[in-house]
């Protein structure tokens, strides 16, 4: 045995390498560079993301609530052959989880990006800024209010928080949630009077108003009162005095007030009506909706010039509606081509999109008097809501004042009980094509009456018949992943059908 | 990076402090009056030396007497030089050359010829060496050889590729031919294994197969990652038919990541290349964009060598957790004189497999025909059912077609046999190569041509190749390689349910519609596209003339390698290598079309670029530690960086019709986006040989990421290897067992991610809305990452019998991938979507064996190999993140088809919903004679129980035959176009109960009934679930389908088998005889006819092939969704050598 010299040259070569590799060392601080992404912003300010979810809250969530879901338990429309089993009663879906498709639109939309604003503008962010903060509180509240009345109890404090660690956020009894929401926009709209102009978001920056500050607290204040309205029946103590508060401060009164979006003539996807986009770009002859025979007899019943601005009359030139909730075998034998159908002008590329209108407000204040609420003759508040919703519509004036002036339903008549109906009936017509509150309407007042389904030709669904008052929770991801706490909600309410009535739905 | 530090300190301790040993066999003898000869023959037996002597010598007999004990060879030489008239030449290997003394050592030329002993052809490129130096030389093409020799004593050396090495001690002589015998073992002998260093198979203890260039190039695919198919154990390879350049899955011992592409690592001449996927067509439409391993012209292949376990790929790091294949080109060779090779392939392609349809019933549905309901076609076009084929029998009567035009109603041929065209592909290659002692030096170029059997696409492709090694001075060498790829595709077709989907459109076309109907019609007189109704279809014609695609690839790969010969201990390695590839692609839609277009016209194109670098350097220390125990020392670093950056734009509505240009476009949007990485690396392998049996192998890596929190950014790899050789340990008779080797292994590798995952960010809108829009990305960042970790181990054996005409290889493994980085999906209250978390483990094991044999080798050059491969891999998910009981990984027809992972289940079950069956599996039926409907379960999986593939060669004289069979057993996917196909009316299938129905109810409302006459149809095969007794209620046929599909959502009937058998492969070829080539001035001529993906033995799927996933991703076979028809390819190649 003996061992072997290395000779110097070795000893060098390697050395002078290894000292190379060590040269690889300290690139922490341009890796730290290196990893941040170029593509995006580390950080941006409120305006960029309260616009989106403005913007999030009229055009992305349309057809979950008013085409899925809203229209069809509204008897307004009936949708295609395989968006049919809201339609039919049926709280299974043919197309996956449609239910956490609402919530996840909403959650992940609107409400993921103002609950940034929130933080960002709220105490200690760093946009502070209170009146900001208000009005992000409004479209906050505003898509909550939805959601909870679509499932009734829903995480509402902790909701959409998950950059704030709470990945699996608490469900809130949808009593607490209406009670929080009322307050919020109470603080809302104190803060917003107090507000200067310069503070809030200025013209470039609101889609809504244009910066008007008056219009953002009549908004708040007429959310409240629909809120309050809402839940009147569960707690009139509480909310009679809610009523009564908002029916002293301003409104929306006019309907350049309205809650919408504006829409533009464009050949732009992005800037026109989704719901163009939705009905005539993509799914011509598919008749996506068929107006309902419900909606449609409602309407010439009563001679309602509104009809010929929303529907098409079929060949044989006259306006036939389509039965909701058909069975499968009669269904596939309706005709759908001879039915009426939504007309261009209604799916107009620059009709606005719209969530709250002067004519809802009327109604509600027609409906506040009529139960001895606030003052004001209930009568005159009910023509000057369907005045409104004509106008929403540009009908023509000589066509209103002779609906007016000839129509029976054009003024309250009978006792309470009916003029209640024909009030709820109007807010029904007058929420097209927001359906969703036009089911929320017949919910709330039980107007205009859906009977229970009873012959073979309908489909009973899982209801007996009988409409349903709400949706499932989510059954996929939101189920598996925040199971406790949803599991906890079903509890709470007593159970998760879609026949459950929600708290405030007592009538 | 302290740590590194640390480490960099201790690897340069150990390197410079590793103690050697050196010993010299001593020899002892004792002889006294022994002849010369057997004086030889006892030092033969007591040591390794070895004499080399001629026969007529005259000393040979003499009386030699000695007595040593312990002493040097060199002492005992002299003796006998002392007692003899002859002297002795220690060479290396213990060799010693005996000669007479008396005779002048001058310089000779020696010349000779080198056959192959099986067929007695010359032999060209053997390496011809005097033993003791570096002087060589190779033979030409007919294996002649000259060589200069310092004496007519020295001894030469031949050695090839695939036959026994022989030593050959000149003796005198000045003229040596001889035959190589084929070495049947020596064929996998050496192996390229990682950082391409090139082993002896025997010393490995992993799995690891290599593949040569004849067996990869006999038939011509556009990505010679196919031609692997069925070659290797452990190995899925499936090329979806998507036209011309798409990509292929690949996938090595299962899936083992949620989260990567699981696709193997591609490294190139040492250089790690990109071979990913450029775009995959989704199950709604869209087309396959082709992948980066079609670049890699087949031509330039010497051997492809898998890397199957993480044992063998350790030494890559993160990068090798889903295996390697290794690609070793093609370099120059020492001749003399300028090798010419031309090759030229010319392969057909056509439609092979394509759904078989009904032929009886037209457009409509309830048996009726459309205009039953209303007398105008063309307000029924566009609605459903009446667009389906559940109408009336087609017999010739006169009926209002599509167009309103009264025509006689009959059935049109299969569009899937009728619209394709027959493809092909030209491939032309010359290359040049030669070289001498210094250069070495070959240079290619290809041009390739090809046509999809869609009628617009077309390929071209060329790729040029320049490789050279050079010698400076003594100790350096240098070796660089440049490579050039541009490929131009033009119309890839669009598959799945795209609305420009011809294979979809063919699906559910309604029966009596011809194509020459479509293609007259395919606008109205305002110059819209007739036909196209809803998002479901257009019509196919318009698509082919007014929706088209081209994308333009230019690549390069670089590489320039110096090995520094610094001493005999030491050699240093410095290497760079780059790979760039830019891309553009442009899609266009004229106005005129609502589905393709919404009437105005779409464009859009967009421009990538991709880099990778790769540089390393790599120490190598050799030593011989004891007599038997050699040490092999590997330190190695690798800097790695990646970049990726690409603009985009895209718009619709066109001003000016016919100029496909951004400029024309009203409403326009713009996109970009770049990322880069960097990833450090510095490595250590190592291997310990011990005698000729026992060999030790340990890997060490650790890999520095920018992608990773900078406290976290460091992980480590390690694997260690044994291979042991028991047949020489125990000299075991070889007639017996001539290979016995047992092998084991264990490691464990890491996997990174992408860049930008650590933290939050904003993104702004771009949009024409007068607002400034932004949002937040709905996944959020975890700054807690962990590499995921892939550990495995792995024993196998390989037995060689009958001198290794029987060889089997043998290996299991096992391996758990846990910290899977993946994206766990968030409760959507949370406002998000989901985060990137560590969470879950992938368990994979299974066995892959080899048989190889040869049964028959004649005298008269008859020879037979034959070799079966085939493994089993199960792909088990343990556990995903805290919460999660599932994870969707691919959702069809509205979610009633779920791919998934859930723990306890294997990697990509599929779940839908069944029937309600009794314990004797029969549906239950309802008292009106429909199936009730059951829960949505698993129902199936992706993964095959077995895959594997049986390969015979034959050759005799100048032919050969090859053939390759490949087989899938098990294994499940959808068939989401033989579910359309049923709801719609058009397969065969949907015949059942269609004359029957008709015969009673003909002209009758689906719902009505005739009083007396009891309704025949379709009879659903089960039991009543309240009597127990056979159903025989019959149901009106399309209802039946429409009920089970579209409203129970049933689709159990549409999971079906992947199991087939398929001849993949054949190959008939002509060498042309030396005694016609040697009148020509070619040194070879080669004729091969070829045919790939001929046939099927056995297809359970029937309609379609298995292999028709809908995209090259890890569960891109869980579905098939009308991709193009299965194709087969056959044609001619041929290879000249001058």
């Amino acid at each position: 045995m003996k061992s072997k010299k290395y000779n110097k040259f070795e000893i060098k070569s390697v050395l002078v390498l290894l000292l190379t590799m060590a040269m690889f060392s300290s690139c922490d601080e341009r890796w730290e560079e290196m990893n941040t992404d170029p593509n995006q912003l580390s950080s941006l300010s409120d305006e960029y993301l309260f616009t989106n979810a403005v913007r999030q809250t009229f055009r992305d969530q349309f057809e979950r609530f008013d085409i899925d879901f809203g229209g069809q338990f509204a008897h307004i429309w009936i949708s295609n052959s395989w968006n049919r089993e809201a339609d039919k009663y049926n709280d299974i879906q043919s197309q996956g989880d449609i239910y956490e498709r609402v919530f996840h639109g909403v959650y992940n939309g609107p409400i993921r990006n103002i609950v940034e604003v929130m933080q960002m503008t709220g105490p200690g962010g760093d946009f502070e800024n209170s009146a900001r903060y208000a009005q992000a509180s409004i479209i906050g509240t505003l898509n909550f209010s939805r959601l909870t009345d679509f499932f009734g109890d829903i995480p509402y404090f902790e909701g959409g928080m998950g950059k704030y660690d709470i990945l699996k956020p608490v469900y809130d009894e949808q009593e607490v949630i209406y009670s929080d929401m009322v307050s919020r926009l109470e603080d809302a709209i104190s803060v917003l009077k107090a507000a200067s102009d310069t503070e809030i978001y200025s013209s470039a920056e609101d889609p809504l108003f244009a910066g008007d500050r008056d219009n953002w607290i009549s908004f708040a204040n007429s959310l409240r009162l629909r809120l309050a309205m809402h839940a009147r029946f569960a707690d009139p103590g509480t909310y009679n005095d809610v009523i009564t508060e908002c029916l002293g401060e301003v409104l929306i009164e006019e309907n350049s007030q309205n809650v919408k979006l504006d829409m533009e003539d464009s050949n732009n996807t992005s800037l026109y009506n989704p719901w163009h986009a939705k009905i005539i770009d993509y799914q011509a002859s598919l008749y996506t909706l068929n107006w309902s025979a419900k909606f449609i007899d409602a309407l010439k019943d009563t001679n309602d010039p509104r009809l010929a601005f929303f529907a098409t009359k079929n060949s044989s030139d006259e306006y036939v509606g389509m039965p909701n909730g058909l069975a499968d075998t009669y269904y596939s034998g309706w005709s759908r081509a001879n039915s009426s159908l939504a007309t261009e002008a209604f799916l107009a590329k620059d009709q606005p999109m719209y969530l709250m209108a002067a004519s809802e407000i009327y109604f509600l204040r027609a409906e506040a008097a009529l139960f001895g609420l606030g003052s004001g003759d209930a009568n005159t508040l009910y023509q000057t809501g369907i005045e409104m919703a004509m106008d929403q519509w540009s009908i023509e004036d000589s066509l209103v004042t002779k609906y007016l002036s000839e129509e029976a339903e054009a003024s309250l008549f009978g006792d309470q009980e009916n003029s209640f109906r024909q009030i709820a009936t109007q807010l029904w017509i007058s929420f097209v094509p927001t359906t969703f509150e036009g089911w929320t309407t017949i919910r709330r007042t039980g107007y205009p009456v859906i009977e229970q389904r009873t012959s073979d030709m309908y489909s009973q669904g899982v209801t007996d018949g009988y409409m349903p008052t709400r949706l499932k929770y989510p059954f996929t991801v939101e189920a598996s992943v925040n199971g406790a706490n949803q599991q906890a909600a079903i509890e709470n309410m007593g159970g998760n059908k879609i026949d459950l009535p929600l708290w405030w739905d007592v009538r | 990076m302290r740590s590194m530090k640390l480490k960099l300190l201790f690897l340069i301790v150990f390197v410079l402090f590793a103690t050697h040993s050196f010993s010299q066999e001593s020899i002892s003898l004792k002889v006294e009056d022994v002849a010369l000869v057997n004086v030889f023959k006892t030092i033969e037996e007591e040591s390794d030396y070895r004499f080399y002597y001629s026969d007529d010598l005259v000393d040979l007999n003499k009386s030699i007497s000695m007595d040593v004990k312990d002493v040097d060879i060199r002492l005992v030489v002299a003796e006998l030089e002392l007692q003899t008239d002859l002297s002795f030449r220690l060479m290396e290997d213990r060799l010693i050359v005996v000669l007479p003394s008396d005779v002048p050592l001058l310089p000779a030329v020696v010349t000779g010829k080198i056959t192959s002993a099986n067929d007695r052809y010359g032999l060209p490129g053997v390496t011809v060496v005097v033993l003791g130096t570096t002087d060589g030389v190779i033979t030409d093409g007919n294996g002649q050889y000259m060589i200069e020799v310092p004496d007519k004593y020295a001894v030469l050396t031949f050695r090839y590729v695939g036959f026994q090495s022989q030593e050959v001690p000149l003796n005198g002589r000045i003229n040596v031919d001889l035959e190589l015998a084929e070495d049947i073992m020596a064929i996998e002998e050496v192996i390229v294994t990682a950082l391409s260093i090139e082993r002896d198979k025997n010393s490995l203890g992993y799995s690891i197969t290599q593949v040569g260039s004849d067996e990869l190039n006999s038939v011509k695919e556009n990505n010679p990652i196919n031609s692997l198919a069925g070659k290797v154990a452990g190995l899925q390879i499936s090329s979806t038919p998507t036209g011309v350049d798409g990509s292929t899955r690949v996938i090595l011992r299962g899936v083992a990541s949620l989260s990567s592409g699981n696709r193997p690592l591609i490294v190139v001449d040492g250089i790690p290349v990109d071979g990913g996927t450029y775009g995959n067509a989704g199950i709604g439409g869209g087309k396959d964009m082709g992948d980066a391993l079609s670049d890699i012209n087949p031509e330039d292949i010497e051997s492809m060598s898998v890397l199957k376990g993480a044992g063998a790929a350790a030494a890559y790091g993160s990068r090798g957790s889903n295996g390697v294949i290794l690609i070793t080109t093609k370099s120059g060779t020492k001749r003399k004189g300028l090798g010419v090779t031309f090759n030229s392939s010319y392969i057909l392609e056509s439609v092979s497999t394509y759904p078989q349809l009904q032929s009886k019933y037209g457009q409509g549905a309830f048996g009726q025909h459309p205009t039953e309901v209303t007398a105008d076609m063309a307000a029924i076009k566009g609605e459903e059912p009446w667009i389906w084929s559940w109408g009336r029998p087609m017999e010739g009567q006169t009926l209002p077609d599509w167009l309103d035009n009264p025509i006689p109603y009959t059935a049109e041929p299969n569009p899937f046999g009728k619209f394709y065209r027959t493809g092909s592909n030209l491939m032309n290659t010359l290359a040049l190569d030669g070289g001498n002692d210094i250069t070495t030096m070959r240079a290619s170029i290809t041009f390739q041509n090809g046509k999809g059997i869609y009628p617009t696409n077309d390929m071209n492709k060329q790729t040029i190749n320049l490789r050279s090694t050079t010698k400076v001075g003594k100790r350096v060498e240098v070796d660089g390689k440049f490579t050039y790829i541009h490929n131009k595709v033009e119309n890839r077709p669009y598959v799945s349910e795209d609305v420009a989907s011809s294979s979809w459109a063919f699906s559910i076309l309604p029966r009596d519609v011809s194509l020459q109907s479509l293609e007259d019609n395919y606008v109205d007189e305002n110059g819209i596209e007739q036909w196209g109704w809803d998002r479901t279809l257009g019509n196919i014609y318009w698509s082919l003339k007014n929706k088209q695609n081209s994308d333009e690839k230019h690549r390069m790969q670089g590489l320039l390698s110096i090995n520094y010969d610094i001493s005999e201990r030491f050699d240093l390695l410095v290497r760079s290598g780059l790979d760039y590839t830019n891309r553009n692609s442009m899609e266009y839609a004229t106005q005129g079309s609502r589905v393709n277009s919404n009437y105005n016209g779409r464009y859009s194109n967009g421009m990538d670029n991709r880099l990778e670098m790769n540089s390393d350097f790599l120490i190598s220390y050799r030593e011989d530690l004891s007599e038997n125990l050699n040490l092999y020392l590997n330190l190695g670093g690798n800097h790695r960086y990646q970049q990726y950056k690409s603009i985009n734009q895209w718009g619709d509505t066109w001003k000016v019709p016919d100029f496909f240009h951004i400029s024309n476009i009203e409403n326009y949007y713009t996109g970009q986006y770049f990322n880069e990485k960097e990833v450090l690396s510095l490595y250590g392998l190592g291997t310990l040989t011990y005698a000729n049996w026992a060999y030790l192998d340990f890997t060490y890596r650790n890999d520095w990421s920018s992608t990773l929190p900078a406290e976290s950014n460091s992980y480590n790899f390690y694997s260690g290897n044994l291979s042991l050789v028991f047949t020489e340990l125990f000299e075991i008779n070889p007639s017996i067992l001539s290979l016995g080797k047992l092998r084991g292994s264990y490691a464990r590798v890491g996997n990174d991610t992408g860049p930008y995952q650590t933290q939050n960010y904003y993104s702004v809108w771009q949009t024409q809305w007068p607002y400034p829009v932004g949002s937040m990305s709905g996944r959020l960042a975890f700054a807690d990452f962990k590499p995921e970790i892939t550990s495995s181990w792995e024993l196998g054996a390989n037995l060689g019998f009958l001198k290794n005409r029987i060889n089997l290889d043998f290996a299991y493994y096992n391996s758990i991938s846990e910290n899977q980085i993946m994206d766990v999906k968030l409760a959507p209250s949370s406002g998000f979507d989901n985060i990137k978390q560590n969470a879950g483990a992938i368990r994979n094991n299974g066995f892959e064996a080899l048989i190889s044999a040869t049964p028959v080798t004649s005298v008269k050059g008859f020879a037979w190999d034959v070799s079966l491969n085939f493994s089993r891999n199960k792909s088990m998910v343990e556990s995903l993140a805290e919460g999660e009981d599932r994870k969707v990984l691919a959702t069809a027809i509205n979610g009633m088809v779920l791919v998934e992972v859930r723990p306890g289940e294997p990697f990509g079950s599929i779940y839908g919903r069944d029937y309600i069956r009794d314990e004797n599996g029969n549906k239950l039926i309802d008292d009106n004679g429909r199936a009730l409907q059951g829960e949505v379960q698993n129902l199936g999986d992706i993964n095959p129980d077995l895959i594997g593939g049986l390969a015979n060669h034959f050759s005799y004289k100048g032919f050969n035959l090859s053939f390759l069979i490949d087989f899938q057993l098990g294994g499940e996917f959808y068939s989401h176009s033989q579910l359309y196909r049923d709801l719609f009316g058009t397969s065969v299938e949907s015949l059942e109960g269609r004359d029957e129905w008709y015969s009673t109810h003909e002209g009758l409302f689906h719902s009505q009934t005739i009083p007396g006459v009891i309704p025949k149809g379709y009879v659903e095969e089960g039991v009543n679930v309240n009597t127990g007794q056979a159903n025989d209620i019959a149901q009106q046929p399309m209802l039946r389908n429409v009920n089970v599909i579209w409203f129970d959502r049933i689709v159990s009937d549409y999971i079906l088998d992947a199991s087939n058998v398929r001849m993949r492969e054949i190959v008939l070829g002509y060498n042309l005889p030396r005694s016609i080539l040697d009148k020509t001035p070619f040194e070879d001529i080669n004729i091969s006819l070829v045919g790939r993906n001929l046939f099927f033995f056995y297809n359970a799927a029937v309609h379609v092939d298995p292999e028709s996933g809908y995209n090259a991703s890890s569960i891109g076979n869980a579905i098939e969704a009308t991709a193009l028809p299965a194709t087969r390819s056959y044609g001619v190649s041929v290879t000249v050598n001058f």
